[in-house]
């Protein structure tokens, strides 16, 4: 099992809730993390990335006065964000699939189910140091690819319609389902507003 | 731009060279630690439920006060029910998680109005009190779920059926704002 030197990493923890805070500082302390920096709440948040730099934000989705969507909103889609990049892990108590949907449509990267265990929270970091996401914009969307199984091949009709009834609109976002997956290096370019390799692009 | 416009990019991974330092620790090293973190604040935790009831309690007798301050109440309750649904588990309090999501659905549920949304409450807040003062850990066994019985039941009375999950039409991402 490879080693991880975590102490480069610089850390954001946004949470209204001292224990929490308090717990996954602790964890972070403890396996490494070179910096942790806290937050209250998103507004704090946003404050401080605008002046730091940070390498992964963990986030609490209620809070007052800006609560987590709304700081993954800004983050991902404001012009003013201060790192429109960062990998986000959003931390939740509430399961219920239209939340998780909600988050993933904010832009987020990952998500842990509260209550938090130094497993969950150790397993999701791992991950997403190993696993980043690429990256999606859309005319009402911009952040990590929201399809977990980019990989599966799909043939078949369009599946932007197929499956998707007149009206229905839980999810508010174009479902991407037949952009073809973009592993092959050939189709890349150098893209020159992140300095990125540009996998795949649809005709305007 | 057409209907279906999309862009795909690929980051570098900012991470993975940071961390590849050949040093540091396996995964299971800090397990390891992790473990030892959480169980440190165990007692720490037991002293944050305390505090939690004593607000429960405040917010509880002033429910049925008036229409406007009941709706308040029950927000603060609920926030802080959801803080222990969310917290007790990580901590070895597996009951206060259970309790307190019995309580988010209750409040979830029921009519701010309801004659005997006070008294269910109060069972609550009492049913944790419980849990506090004889510093019942993991799931409290036969007699937790005795009580997780009698909770439920109460939501199931005064609340009602769980409500269907809301529509989330285009741009109505306001809605999200309350999670309630």
């Amino acid at each position: 099992m490879q080693p991880y030197d975590l102490t480069q990493l610089s850390m954001m923890i946004v949470d209204d809730n001292l224990m929490i805070r308090r717990l996954v500082e602790k964890l972070l302390n403890c396996i490494g993390v070179g910096s942790v920096i806290r937050a209250g709440n998103g507004d704090d948040a946003l404050h401080i990335l605008g002046s730091t730099h940070i390498d992964m934000v963990i986030t609490d989705c209620m809070m007052e006065p800006m609560d987590g969507f709304e700081l993954v909103r800004n983050l991902r889609t404001a012009e003013q964000s201060p790192n429109r990049l960062v990998p986000i892990l959003m931390m939740t108590a509430h399961t219920e699939t239209w939340r998780v949907a909600a988050a993933r449509d904010a832009g987020i990267n990952e998500f842990i189910v509260k209550p938090i265990t130094g497993d969950a929270l150790l397993s999701r970091i791992i991950y997403m140091i190993e696993h980043p996401r690429v990256f999606v914009r859309t005319r009402t969307y911009f952040g990590p690819d929201r399809r977990r199984k980019s990989d599966v091949p799909y043939h078949g009709p369009e599946r932007r319609s197929a499956g998707r009834a007149k009206g229905d609109t839980f999810m508010s976002a174009p479902v991407l389902g037949s952009a073809p997956t973009p592993t092959r290096d050939n189709d890349r370019q150098q893209h020159p507003e992140f300095g990125t390799d540009k996998t795949m692009r649809m005709p305007a | 731009m057409g209907k279906y416009w999309f862009e795909v990019f690929e980051p570098p991974n900012a991470l993975k060279p940071k961390v590849s330092s050949g040093c540091g620790m396996t995964q299971q090293e800090m397990l390891a630690k992790a473990k030892m973190v959480v169980e440190s604040l165990h007692d720490d935790f037991a002293e944050e439920l305390e505090a939690t009831i004593e607000k429960l309690r405040e917010s509880e007798r002033l429910l049925g006060a008036s229409h406007e301050e009941s709706r308040s109440q029950i927000d603060i309750i609920f926030r802080l029910s959801h803080e222990m649904k969310g917290q007790g588990r990580t901590f070895g309090f597996d009951l206060v998680s259970s309790i307190g999501e019995s309580l988010c659905a209750l409040l979830d549920r029921a009519d701010p109005g309801h004659p005997k949304l006070a008294q269910a409450t109060k069972t609550h807040i009492d049913a944790l009190h419980l849990v506090s003062s004889r510093g019942m850990r993991g799931d409290g066994g036969e007699t937790g779920a005795k009580l997780m019985e009698s909770l439920w039941k109460e939501v199931e009375v005064v609340g009602g059926p769980p409500k269907p999950p809301p529509a989330l039409p285009g741009g109505n991402r306001d809605a999200l704002k309350s999670p309630r």
